[in-house]
């Protein structure tokens, strides 16, 4: 609720909106390249091997048509980039950011490609 | 012509209730009156408010059913809002009479009611 | 300021700065995409024809057939006119391309022609790519030849979610601030301006940006649409979308009528056929694909209709499944085919808002840096300034040179589209160049430049076509009409704001002498 005259009356200073010294994990400039890489690129391959494998699940455990079950990944796969990018830049400790998402990326994508071949072994 | 009236209506309803709104906060009740507020806004005004956006949301609805009627809403929510913002910084002594509405006890000026300064948003 | 808030307000900063420019280019060309058909009709003005009561396509299949003849796998594809393209139009693989400076190099492009709507005639080359230049701009920078603009919109497009995002964290007071513009303090001023179109038209640009990514999913997780296939690389293609293929015959046979098959289609879907597309035309293996007309639902459908051409037999209906139909209803919401004059007006002027999201955000760095720039001598503000002039009022400067140019080539001129296309990149570069070379005077000479061209270009209308206002007023012809107003419109609003600029920079300089 808007009450009284102090919470209605917009702040007379910017001091959230100056520019502001950048937060300790982002001063190198080399961690900052690293976190750049990492969220252009890195979270964009994680986000693809995230909706590859979960398409695969997705499609083993609930039967749907595979198709579908790619398209539900890839409608996701967008969100889940933005939320890593921005993770990539917000998480203090830099190898923590480059192990989740690069060996996720890696990870996922592996993990699907095996259980495609498992499932193409099987059928 | 009944059709400019509803489109009329989309659009007017969720101005009027996004003027409301913003009367009920106090910078931009004195930036309507060059007054300084004494009274809260009864909740009331808020709940009319309310009905007056989802008015303009029932109309949309009314002329081209839910999918493109939300759509429609939703785009002149932004534009409604827009206006409102931009009234309040032109011509803000236009909602003079609906800020007094809103807040109907002004107060006294020794109770603190008194005029402001026009430039009240420093 | 917690290490969180601090990173929020590093990510927008930068992101911001970095991409700005692309950001603002793509929010300018979207906007003119609501209306590009309306620009294509000023732009050819063979163009600017009534629409039939009927269309006949057996009447268009000859010229169409010419069109596609001599490539490497012949197909052609027609748009059924509509009320605001009231003419049908060809796309064909081209042999030659006008629009580039090597027109006969080996063609891959897809140009457009377009075809009397009584007659099914060819009409005269155009010489332009009219409004569709602006639009594949929007998407694809335009690049024709080779298919990589397609990606730095698509890094542009999550640039700009991030930016949503962090700005939404980062912003102190949301509800306090909702409706608040201090417009006589020039920091003040961009900052609550920014934030203001920021907040209150947060649904429009988050939906408008995720919908634009979405629309190419196919291009943007290729991937992640043919690891679940396995060994089956083109699994996702044949299951979801373009279920019928067969290669050509090598025999002649003669077509059965199109428009009888374009009845049964009508009939089968409940509403008219909207594009026509024909594989191998003349051949015995001939076949149509027909699409709905899009313009009733929110939905972008292209639920289509397969026919054997040398006898219009049905060989397929391919129907778009749940989840495939939800991403269609979601690129749906970013085309807005569908016939609603308010929605796509308020489109257009939230995308215009989205260009004065990008601006202002350029505008408050400007102002929150530039004294301690000035006193520690660094050039930060003098380089962002200039590339802010060029991304806003040069890319504006751009199109209307694009436009002009338009009714001053000669339509005779060999590469005339190319040279128009010549005429929007100079003009963005000059305007660039200015911008860095006169930092003082730039908003206010751009913002006249801007009004002189918006003017010249309805005076060249009215001169070299004869449909001044008042006729396409008087004849009902509101796309010609239209653009003609925005144009003047335009112009009014840079006036307005060249002479606010010439005030402001007067008194600047009396402050300082």
């Amino acid at each position: 609720m808007r009450s009284g005259a102090g919470a209605g009356v917009p702040s007379a200073s910017l001091s959230y909106a100056v520019p502001h010294p950048a937060p300790d994990h982002l001063q190198n400039p080399w961690a900052i390249a690293v976190r750049v890489v990492t969220a252009a690129v890195g979270s964009y391959f994680a986000s693809s091997g995230l909706a590859a494998l979960g398409a695969v699940i997705l499609a083993f455990a609930t039967g749907i048509e595979r198709s579908e079950a790619v398209m539900v990944n890839v409608l996701a796969a967008f969100l889940t980039y933005l939320i890593m990018a921005m993770w990539a830049f917000c998480e203090r400790r830099l190898p923590v950011v480059v192990i989740a998402i690069w060996l996720g990326a890696i990870a996922t994508h592996a993990l699907a490609v095996f259980l495609v071949s498992l499932a193409g072994a099987t059928a | 012509m009944r059709d400019l009236l509803v489109l009329g209506g989309i659009l007017a309803l969720p101005y009027a209730g996004f003027c409301v709104l913003a009367l009920c906060q106090d910078c931009h009740w004195t930036a309507a009156t060059d007054r300084k507020p004494v009274t809260r806004p009864h909740w009331l005004v808020l709940i009319l408010a309310a009905l007056l956006i989802a008015g303009g949301l029932t109309l949309s609805i009314y002329r081209d059913g839910i999918v493109l009627g939300l759509i429609f809403w939703v785009t002149v929510l932004t534009a409604s809002a827009l206006a409102v913002t931009f009234t309040l910084s032109w011509r803000a002594e236009w909602l003079r009479s609906l800020a007094y509405a809103v807040r109907w006890r002004r107060g006294t000026a020794a109770q603190g009611g008194g005029t402001v300064k026009p430039n009240a948003h420093d | 300021m917690t290490p969180f808030r601090a990173s929020m307000h590093w990510l927008h900063t930068w992101v911001g700065i970095a991409l700005g420019t692309l950001l603002f280019a793509i929010f300018w060309t979207g906007s003119l995409s609501v209306f590009y058909k309306e620009i294509d009709r000023w732009m050819m003005p063979m163009t600017r024809l009534e629409l039939p009561a009927s269309v006949s396509l057996d009447a268009m299949r000859p010229a169409a057939d010419a069109l596609a003849h001599g490539t490497n796998s012949p197909h052609w594809k027609v748009y059924l006119p509509t009320a605001n393209e009231p003419v049908p139009n060809v796309i064909f693989q081209s042999k030659t391309d006008s629009a580039t400076l090597f027109p006969d190099a080996p063609g891959n492009i897809m140009a457009r022609r377009f075809l009397d709507p009584n007659t099914g005639d060819l009409l005269e080359d155009p010489g332009t790519l009219g409004g569709d230049f602006l639009y594949s701009f929007h998407f694809k920078l335009s690049m024709r030849r080779f298919p990589v603009g397609y990606y730095p919109v698509a890094l542009a497009g999550m640039a700009m979610l991030a930016l949503i995002v962090s700005g939404i964290l980062l912003h102190g007071r949301i509800i306090a601030n909702f409706f608040l513009f201090r417009r006589q303090k020039r920091a003040r001023a961009s900052l609550d301006l920014h934030n203001a179109v920021g907040i209150l038209g947060l649904p429009f640009h988050f939906l408008i940006t995720l919908t634009g990514l979405i629309f190419f999913y196919n291009l943007h997780y290729p991937l992640a649409l043919s690891i679940p296939y396995g060994e089956d690389a083109g699994g996702y293609n044949r299951e979801a979308i373009a279920a019928y293929a067969r290669p050509e015959a090598g025999i002649p046979a003669e077509p059965a009528s199109l428009d009888e098959m374009a009845a049964e289609a009508a009939r089968i879907w409940g509403r008219p056929v909207g594009t026509v597309r024909v594989y191998h035309p003349g051949d015995k293996n001939a076949y149509a694909l027909m699409m709905p007309r899009d313009d009733g639902a929110v939905s972008d459908v292209r639920d289509s209709l397969f026919f054997d051409v040398p006898s219009g037999k049905l060989l397929h209906n391919q129907v778009a499944k749940p989840a495939l139909a939800t991403e269609r209803f979601i690129a749906g919401l970013h085309l807005i085919h569908f016939r609603h004059w308010p929605v796509r007006w308020l489109y257009f002027l939230l995308g215009l808002s989205g260009c004065v999201l990008i601006a202002t955000g350029f505008l408050f760095w400007l102002e929150s840096r530039r004294k301690r720039h000035a006193a520690l001598g660094l050039q930060g503000v003098r380089f962002v300034e200039g590339l802010t002039v060029g991304s806003t009022t040069g890319v504006i400067i751009a199109t209307l040179g694009y436009l002009v140019a338009n009714r001053l080539l000669p339509s005779t001129m060999p590469v005339r589209a190319a040279a128009e296309i010549g005429c929007f990149y100079f003009g963005w570069l000059a305007a660039f160049a200015h911008a860095w070379l006169r930092p003082g005077s730039a908003w206010y000479e751009q913002a006249r430049t801007i009004a002189v061209l918006a003017v010249a270009a309805v005076v060249l209308n009215a001169a070299t076509t004869g449909d001044h206002l008042l006729r396409t007023i008087a004849r009902g012809d509101w796309a010609v009409a239209g653009v003609d107003m925005m144009l003047l419109v335009g112009a009014g609003i840079a006036a307005v704001s060249a002479r606010a600029l010439s005030h402001r920079q007067i008194a600047k300089v009396r402050q300082v002498a």
